[in-house]
């Protein structure tokens, strides 16, 4: 009998605590316990026999901390631990005798934080996960019990390793706090999404609470889930005793309470810290005999970031921001090409302000490398945006890229009917999960009718549930074509619309604005047919959140569809609207360099659209931008004004400068002269770093911003490959500053032509030049005279 | 959160009474943090033992001179965790991307928010503790005056901070989430006299943010 077999035919039972047993059997505290499975496996059977003697199905292996982190100062390899891990809890059931029980591999988090919170790369993580994995499985564990988790990326690399190394069934939980949520930020909507797409086996959670406290978040779970639910709480909340963590649920207690959690829906129960094998033969004792509640299939279509899950088709319409694409945007297109990242995560950023539930990220320029760019922009939206992402791109290795490294259940944007794209996007969507963009064309285009886009439709879910994809992993797009070229066609995407709703019960999208190509007035023509599709049954609009009319038809038609409740979004976005007082009259004419001086945003970029009515850009540069920064930094080094009001300053010069550039085109330039800065390996403080860059960036340099924990070798290849006079490095710890004196070692040795500017709060004068620094800047206005010497004039 | 404003200020490099603007940048970051902000802790007492610079604190061990100095007279000692929680680090990296005066203005109202949550959290250990006739030390870092960093990773495996708070250190021993603190806090019998400010404990007197600074 396998493990897999017994899943929601009866309730299983897992054993409990592992590491508070082995300190009564004598392990000392601080010792690492995993270790003991070599040196006493003995003692480490026997608690499995009292686990087993306590009448449990399951025995976890004695490797929560076996990972190559966790056990670096011990001597001893994971899989080695692994292997004997497996040998001992076999020897346990061995002994035991009588009906099948099973070994489950227990893995726990590694002790480390992935980027970009922490230094762990997500394939480090994986790799770490999947040695011990691969000779856990090797030696002859039943199932993979994936547990403590508390953070979705790291939990995402875990079930990756799980599923690509062996076959084994994977059950995973993660430790939620009180209120719900990861350590990390999670919820349990976003990590159900996550872990269904990645097609666990079973999912739950353990540790953290006790039994009554996971009670109302095993009911949101099983409202959620369409899997068997594992839970292995502890025995109540920990209490500090005289230095010693005590918990207080007693086994009759336990079991109680767990026979009501089994009552509700958890089919797979077990214990964590503070239980015993008497909480273990209390629990199965009390629910011997009750049968597994049935689980119904909730047919849900969602999508998640680590910390949201977005679900579609259920009222309002999920709006999905568009902007993200270089198609038609010369200056997004060159960032593409240069790296430069930063003002595509703010127009994320920005499309997030406006309301919008997930962003398209597009990459696809002929002459870029789309696989990294896609792949370096998702990782870095993820680390400044919640909002799911939805990974738009034609080149299936792009997508699989992109989609690994993806912290949550991603739109995968898109399959068509063709067999070429099926065969290369579903299994990427089965071994990553995700909610599948399917696009009605195939091999002979785009039908003209109805008819035949429902027919590529059809094709489309048979081919899919092939690979184990059901309707509502799908969002069909029955695409939109202009009206300008055919009179019929917003009425055909319409009733692919309805019939795609009504008829094969799945959800829809489509890119609106498309409809208006070559006409005049799109705006118009987009918001109105936007409002009908949504009318038809349409559940996501790819759109241009900026565009006049489409933020607002979405309200409307979500208020009058009767998606929103009482109207409370819509009253939230428009109740104050004719409350609002208009701004003072001083205040809109306020000239460019006050309101820079003053860092006004909104008026800085007012009165710089005013100051192009009048005068040509550069004349506007001259005349009041350079001469309010310039009053800006004399201030601010003469003591009257203030590092946050100089930030301000930057900022509405940032807002200036980006209306006046859009004025000049071509003429905007490179600037005057580039500057590599970084913040040195080891230290994770970027703070000082980023207000050098927004400065420098005032003063028209451009910055090469390599980020924090940077390798000497990165600052090295970057101020080579552009060719930098300058480079500023930080830190802030004293711990990393001699980072900082091997970096500058690097660059002396490979751009020998470099100039070398130090900062940080530990930082001296005396201590940069010791270090070999050309420059120790105190603060970034120094950074800037720096920054205008070594580029004198330009 | 509470945090306290002087100390934010000093925190941003602003001096004297702030502006409209200055406080109306620290009230959004203000709220912002109020909005984001988890803040977790975790403290084990244990016995500490002395033998030269070798200090035991239960599962902790370090052979550390001024750890030593700082829990001579005490028998027993709490280990010490706190953190804000990662949605700051992602707030303040979000920010960063956007407008870097806010985003300035978060870390610094953090740094101070993070200080006053640990001084509560030790004020209400002074109290369990004046009970029993001890005092607590002031908190007593990895990184600051010569209690090496590199003692944070068994600080955070005796306290299973990646467990309990999701807490972990980078390989160079940087605390993650940044906004973070893991100290050492000696309990002894005897009331001493408390430094004027925390700065004074510090021996680097050249400090940026050093309250008066010593030149």
């Amino acid at each position: 009998m396998k493990f897999e077999n017994l899943l929601e035919r009866q309730l299983l039972f897992f054993d409990g605590a592992m590491g508070t047993m082995l300190q009564s059997a004598g392990l000392p505290a601080g010792e690492a316990p995993d270790v003991w499975n070599l040196t006493h496996p003995d003692k480490v059977t026997s608690v499995h026999a009292a686990y087993l003697e306590a009448g449990c199905d399951v025995v976890t292996t004695n490797t929560f901390g076996c990972t190559a982190h966790k056990l670096a100062r011990t001597g001893h390899s994971a899989p080695r631990i692994a292997t004997a891990a497996v040998r001992n809890a076999r020897a346990a059931i061995a002994q035991a005798g009588g009906r099948a029980r099973f070994v489950a591999l227990d893995i726990g988090p590694t002790g480390k934080l992935l980027k970009p919170l922490g230094d762990l790369g997500f394939e480090d993580a994986f790799c770490m996960f999947r040695e011990t994995i691969e000779a856990g499985a090797a030696a002859g564990a039943d199932l993979v019990l994936i547990e403590t988790m508390s953070d979705a990326y790291e939990l995402k690399a875990a079930v990756l390793a799980a599923k690509e190394c062996c076959t084994l069934p994977v059950c995973a939980t993660v430790t939620l706090d009180r209120r719900g949520k990861l350590l990390t930020g999670g919820d349990i909507a976003s990590i159900t999404a996550l872990l269904e797409g990645l097609r666990v086996d079973a999912l739950g959670f353990n540790c953290g609470l006790g039994p009554r406290e996971m009670l109302p978040f095993l009911e949101e779970l099983r409202a959620l889930s369409s899997l068997p639910i594992l839970l292995q709480p502890n025995a109540g909340l920990p209490r500090e005793v005289g230095g010693e963590t005590v918990f207080d649920v007693n086994p009759d207690e336990f079991a109680a309470l767990m026979e009501d959690c089994a009552r509700r829906g958890a089919s797979l129960l077990g214990g964590c810290c503070g239980t015993t094998p008497a909480h273990i033969r209390a629990l199965t004792k009390r629910c011997a005999g009750i049968a597994p509640l049935p689980i119904t299939q909730k047919r849900s279509t969602v999508a998640s970031s680590y910390a949201r899950a977005v679900r579609f088709g259920e009222g309002k319409p999920v709006l999905i921001g568009e902007r993200i694409n270089p198609t038609g945007k010369p200056r997004m297109k060159q960032a593409l090409r240069d790296g430069d990242y930063d003002s595509i995560l703010r127009e994320g950023i920005l499309q997030q302000e406006q309301g919008v539930d997930a962003l398209d990220v597009n990459a696809g320029l002929p002459e870029l490398n789309e696989p990294a760019v896609l792949t370096a922009l998702t990782e870095q939206l993820q680390a400044v945006t919640d909002l799911p992402l939805q990974l738009d791109s034609a080149d299936p290795d792009a997508l699989a890229r992109a989609l690994r490294v993806y912290n949550g259940k991603a739109i995968i944007n898109s399959v068509s009917g063709k067999e070429s794209s099926m065969s290369a996007v579903f299994p990427l969507a089965a071994r990553y999960g995700g909610v599948i963009v399917a696009l009605t064309l195939d091999e002979r285009g785009i039908p003209e009718d109805a008819e035949g886009r429902i027919a590529i439709a059809r094709r489309i879910l048979a081919r899919g549930a092939e690979y184990g994809f059901k309707p509502h992993d799908f969002l069909f797009d029955p695409l939109t074509l202009t009206i300008s070229s055919g009179s019929e066609n917003a009425r055909v995407t319409l009733e692919c619309v309805r019939r795609l709703h009504d008829e094969l019960g799945v959800c829809t999208s489509l890119g609106v604005s498309n409809v208006s190509f070559g006409l005049p007035a799109r705006g118009y023509l987009n918001a109105n047919f936007f409002a009908l599709a949504l009318g038809a049954g349409l559940s996501a609009a790819i759109l241009n959140p900026h565009a006049p009319g489409m933020m607002e038809a979405a309200r409307a038609c979500t208020a009058l569809l009767g998606a929103d409740k009482t109207c409370a979004a819509y009253i939230e976005a428009y109740g104050g609207t004719a409350a609002a007082p208009s701004p003072a009259p001083a205040q809109q004419q306020m000239s460019l360099y006050d309101a820079v001086l003053k860092g006004l945003r909104q008026p800085a970029q007012e009165a710089a659209e005013r100051a192009l009515q009048q005068k040509e850009p550069l004349a506007v540069i001259e005349e009041s931008m350079v001469p309010a920064l310039n009053a800006a930094g004399e201030r601010f080094e003469a003591g009257t004004l203030f590092l946050p009001q100089l930030l301000m300053c930057a900022e509405a010069a940032k807002a200036a400068f980006s209306v006046i550039r859009a004025h000049m085109g071509d003429a905007a330039g490179v600037g005057r002269g580039t500057v590599v800065v970084a913040t040195v390996q080891g230290d994770v403080h970027d703070i000082g770093k980023n207000i050098v860059k927004a400065l420098l960036e005032n003063y028209q340099f451009r910055v090469i911003d390599l980020g924090k924990d940077v390798p000497p070798e990165t600052v090295v290849d970057a101020a080579v490959a552009h060719g930098a006079r300058l480079v500023g490095l930080s830190a802030l710890m004293t711990t990393t500053v001699p980072s900082m004196r091997r970096t500058i070692a690097a660059l002396r040795e490979s751009a020998p032509g470099c100039l070398v500017m130090c900062g940080g709060a530990v930082l001296t004068e005396e201590y940069a030049h010791d270090i070999g620094a050309d420059f120790y800047v105190r603060d970034a206005m120094e950074s800037v005279r720096r920054a205008c010497e070594v580029y004198p004039g330009a | 959160m509470k945090f306290r404003e002087e100390e934010t200020l000093r925190y941003l490099g602003a001096k004297g009474a702030p502006d409209e603007q200055t406080s109306a940048l620290l009230r959004d970051a203000a709220a912002q943090l109020d909005a984001i902000a988890a803040p977790r802790h975790a403290v084990l007492r244990v016995r500490a033992e002395l033998s030269g610079t070798r200090v035991t604190l239960g599962a902790f061990q370090a052979d550390c001179a001024a750890l030593a100095a700082h829990l001579a007279g005490c028998g027993a000692a709490y280990l010490f965790a706190a953190t804000l929680g990662a949605e700051v680090d992602r707030a303040m990296a979000r920010l960063a991307k956007l407008d870097v005066a806010r985003a300035f203005a978060l870390q610094a109202c953090a740094a101070s928010a993070l200080e006053c949550f640990c001084d509560d959290t030790c004020a209400a250990l002074a109290q369990e503790c004046a009970a029993e006739g001890l005092y607590l030390r002031p908190r007593f870092s990895p990184g600051y005056s010569g209690f090496s960093v590199v003692h944070q990773t068994d600080l955070l495996r005796a306290l299973q901070a990646d467990k309990r708070l999701g807490l972990a250190e980078t390989d160079s021993h940087m605390l993650t989430p940044l906004k973070s603190v893991t100290a050492v806090i000696g309990l002894c019998p005897e009331k001493q006299p408390c430094p004027e400010h925390k700065c004074a404990l510090c021996d680097h007197l050249t400090c940026n943010y050093r309250k008066e600074p010593q030149k």
